[in-house]
């Protein structure tokens, strides 16, 4: 069984299919049906056996590196590009096929947004990948 | 209960008995679930009895008290609902009972075709291999309730079937192959949202249950 990363973003990848405005500007309620709506998704693939773990992250982010022998960290937390990804949160599931990964991603995106409109939000799916068998 | 008898009765000689003796069950009949409880409370007792009288045969003990508990609980199932004339029949003996090696019996009923695959794996490394739900999602890296979940099988699937060979298990649950299969295999499994629908009441999933099998 593969399993599967379904990554949200707060911004990067294609061209929204229907533009909204940051969350912090949606009514409240459209938040609250958004976040139980994510709930939801959670239950059911605990239900279906496939759930393995979801996340929210917030949108700060801070990028660090090895600063060299005897040297600090480097960090920077900005500025960044408007336009570089910033990952939001995820599902990860254990299903039985990537048509089934595509399947629930698309519920996923199916999720609603402002006016309890469904957000079609871009999904990026990404397959863990598993260490290659030994002993074959 | 006393605490200490686990050092004195080989827990792991236990474990190993497990399945054959529930197998055995199974195949005389027995609902999956009640005799997995009933093989539970056997060895309950196991613990508490066998240092001070180790059995002759620890399988046959295990079987004969798991029986007797069974039989407890339908006596009791029977009375409450006032059908004993009917709930007291034991389950015929089948001719073929101790020969050969029943666990294989159990492997087939685990891997019965109705179920996922990831089902049949679960519930076989369960039932046949006697490992813990925690020990089988650690070694998947799922949580534990999605293990739970998957090894939720025979009694969602088929409860109340008999099954008495593989040829006749795949044919108790013919019409309801299709549908319990999750993921590419049969009609919608996910629920789909229609535009314009109430966002704060989700859609209830269709088709949520695994198995269509009823008594």
């Amino acid at each position: 069984m593969p399993k599967y990363l379904l990554l949200k973003h707060y911004r990067g990848g294609p061209e929204p299919h229907r533009p909204v405005p940051p969350m912090d500007q949606w009514a409240p309620e459209d938040v609250e049906a958004h976040i139980a709506f994510q709930r939801h998704v959670a239950e059911l693939l605990e239900k279906r056996g496939e759930y393995v773990d979801a996340r929210a992250l917030v949108p700060a982010r801070t990028w660090v590196r090895y600063g060299g022998p005897d040297a600090a960290p480097v960090t920077t937390d900005g500025p960044h590009p408007e336009t570089s990804d910033l990952v939001a949160g995820w599902f990860m599931i254990d299903v039985e096929s990537y048509e089934r990964a595509l399947e629930i991603a698309a519920y996923v995106s199916s999720e609603p947004g402002p006016g309890a409109e469904p957000l079609y939000e871009w999904i990026d799916v990404r397959e863990v990948m598993t260490a290659p068998a030994s002993g074959v | 209960m006393s605490g200490e008898p686990t050092d004195r009765v080989e827990e792991s000689e236990l474990r190993a008995l497990v399945p054959r003796v529930l197998a055995g069950l199974v195949r005389r009949g027995e609902d999956f679930d009640a005799a997995e409880d009933a093989l539970q409370e056997a060895l309950v007792e196991a613990l508490r009895v066998w240092p001070e009288r180790p059995p002759q045969d620890p399988r046959a003990w295990l079987s004969t008290v798991a029986t007797r508990r069974l039989i407890d609980a339908r006596r009791s199932d029977a009375a409450r609902r006032g059908r004993e004339d009917t709930l007291h029949e034991r389950p015929e003996p089948p001719p073929t009972t101790e020969t050969g090696d029943d666990t294989l019996f159990l492997l087939f009923c685990c891997c019965h075709p109705s179920l996922a695959p990831a089902s049949q794996v679960a519930l076989t490394l369960r039932a046949v291999g006697g490992l813990t739900t925690r020990e089988i999602a650690d070694a998947f890296y799922v949580p534990e309730a999605t293990m739970a979940q998957r090894s939720a099988g025979p009694s969602a699937a088929c409860a109340g079937a008999a099954w008495t060979s593989p040829a006749t298990s795949r044919s108790c649950c013919a019409s309801c192959t299709s549908s319990t299969r999750p993921g590419t295999q049969g009609g919608p499994t996910w629920p789909r949202r229609r535009s314009g629908s109430p966002a704060n009441s989700p859609s209830p999933p269709r088709n949520r249950r695994r198995g269509g099998c009823s008594r």
